[in-house]
């Protein structure tokens, strides 16, 4: 899964996939803007089973 | 229409009809045009610059757009080869800094022809102040801010590649036509869409907003004059379109102290500029519910950002906030509104404000924001520039005269210094630089007591200020 998401979140950003690890905070460490973090989560849920608890839509990210 | 000069063409996005939307109302063409310069203390050797800027258009599909019409009056849009016309240059070194500021303002006032027709306009320009670099001008049809910034700094990229030992030289632009198919998909009809659709409705539905002015009491005169005590949206332009520009400028030292609570607190700047805006509202108002248009630049995946062309969606961004929420909780409360719109952004604004319309009839004209606030977070400063050492180089916006809003902020970083810009752009018989005086000392001062104690109420801060 997180391989998955590393594919993913490369598409937001120029960053590396082997420098994205679970520890990553997507706007600290990996420059999304909230505008990327939220076309992401909208691009996740179109295309995952995964399932969504509201504490992460408020994107702390992690 | 498929093809127009052998080009396959294809429809425009809802972006761009937005643009000819407000184009309509607009008795001044050059309303579209977005004039800018960068210059740098450094000698430039020009030809390497001239063959870096065609190198950029090389690169850019955007930058070589062309419009056409079909017999019916549909707008169409394809994509040409290369660029073919001379880069221009100039030589303001005989005249002086003003001069040669008003010729470029005057540039920038002149609009772009839009059928079969280039919509940017490229001139390398030495200063009188030892600055040397290029003026550049665009359509909005075919580039808003961010696309703009891109472009200008592909260009300082390639000359650098060339110029400097170790700068590399640029990654790829993406494909504008690549992602013009994804956006025309999009308005074709998909899940994506029927959901967004789905969002605004019931967010429209939900209740009828309220205009709040710069000065507390337009609704009601505006009751008073109409004899309807239950009227919440007003017209707020004048009858001239007519625009002037007025910047103030924050140091870079408060800047920071902003910055740093936006990063504590996990919120963009946009967010905290916002709360800002919306609690002079209140306290000129006296409502709670409070909205303004807020510019969502749509670029999020790497695609995206570096396609070029005009992406910007405008929403209203309305919140209701009482006096005894904390000025935290208020700002929260904003992000999670923006964040909403961020998800469903795509959406047609066009269809917005027509939805709106229909949901609650109004006069023609008639608006419930009394301005819009983007905030651009990019600026020009550069890998290949900062390599060079200490070098000063200089941006500058100019004004085209025209505006179809009552009043328009744009918040840009200043790329020397970091410091913030607060760029104002009014119709001159509607809003007036007092009021803007007003506005921008109201808008520091909640700002700061807000991020000095974001405990504080929503009230207590509204009543220190």
């Amino acid at each position: 899964m997180l391989e998955r998401l590393k594919a993913i979140i490369v598409n937001y950003v120029e960053v590396k996939e082997d420098a994205i690890t679970p520890e990553s905070r997507f706007m600290e460490d990996l420059g999304f803007t909230s505008f990327d973090f939220m076309s992401m989560l909208g691009e996740l849920r179109t295309s995952s089973t995964w399932r969504w608890t509201s504490r992460r839509q408020r994107g702390s990210a992690r | 229409m498929k093809t127009r000069k052998g080009y396959k063409v294809y429809p425009l996005t809802k972006a761009q009809k937005f643009h000819f939307y407000y184009l309509e109302f607009c008795p001044k063409k050059e309303v579209l045009n977005i004039g800018t310069s960068l210059t740098i203390a450094v000698e430039l050797d020009w030809e390497v610059l001239k063959q870096s800027i065609y190198k950029a258009y090389e690169r850019c599909e955007a930058m070589r757009l062309r419009l056409a019409q079909d017999k019916d009056g549909t707008w169409y849009q394809y994509v040409v080869d290369r660029e073919e016309r001379e880069i221009e240059f100039v030589d303001f070194t005989d005249v002086s800094m003003e001069e040669a500021e008003r010729t470029m303002e005057s540039w920038t006032q002149v609009p772009f022809e839009h059928k079969d027709s280039p919509l940017n306009r490229i001139v390398m320009i030495r200063m009188p102040d030892g600055h040397n670099g290029i003026y550049f001008l665009a359509d909005h049809l075919s580039m808003d801010a961010q696309s703009l910034i891109c472009f200008m700094k592909d260009i300082i990229e390639l000359y650098c590649s060339v110029q400097y030992e170790n700068v590399p030289y640029p990654s790829d632009m993406t494909s504008y036509l690549e992602q013009l198919q994804k956006d025309l998909a999009y308005e074709a009809g998909c899940r994506a869409k029927d959901r967004d659709t789905e969002f605004f409705h019931k967010l429209i539905e939900s209740s009828e907003p309220i205009y709040n002015g710069l000065d507390g009491d337009e609704l009601e005169k505006q009751r008073a004059r109409s004899k309807n005590k239950k009227l919440r949206a007003i017209v707020n332009v004048s009858d001239s379109v007519d625009s002037a520009l007025d910047i103030f400028h924050l140091e870079e030292e408060p800047t920071k102290r902003l910055m740093e609570f936006c990063e504590k607190y996990h919120v963009s700047l946009a967010t905290l500029l916002l709360m800002g805006l919306r609690t002079y509202f209140q306290k000129v108002n006296g409502n709670d519910d409070v909205s303004i248009n807020s510019a969502i630049a749509r670029r999020a995946t790497l695609q995206e950002k570096k396609c070029g062309g005009t992406r910007i969606h405008s929403f209203p961004l309305r919140t209701i906030l009482s006096r005894d929420k904390t000025f935290l909780e208020g700002i929260y409360e904003v992000r999670d509104r923006q964040n909403e719109l961020f998800r469903h952004a795509n959406f047609d604004p066009v269809e917005y404000f027509a939805y709106r319309s229909k949901t609650y009839p109004t006069d023609p004209g008639c608006t419930y924001e009394p301005m819009s606030l983007t905030y651009q977070p990019l600026t020009l400063r550069e890998k290949g520039l900062e390599r060079l050492g200490d070098i000063h180089y200089k941006t500058k916006w100019y004004p085209n005269g025209a505006t179809t809003q009552a009043m328009y902020l744009t918040v840009m970083h200043r790329p020397d210094d970091n410091g913030l810009d607060f760029n104002f752009e009014h119709q001159v018989k509607a809003v007036s630089r007092e009021k803007l005086e007003y506005l921008y000392y109201y808008l520091c001062r909640i700002m700061f007591r807000g991020i000095e104690d974001p405990e504080q109420t929503i009230g207590e801060i509204i009543d220190a200020v």
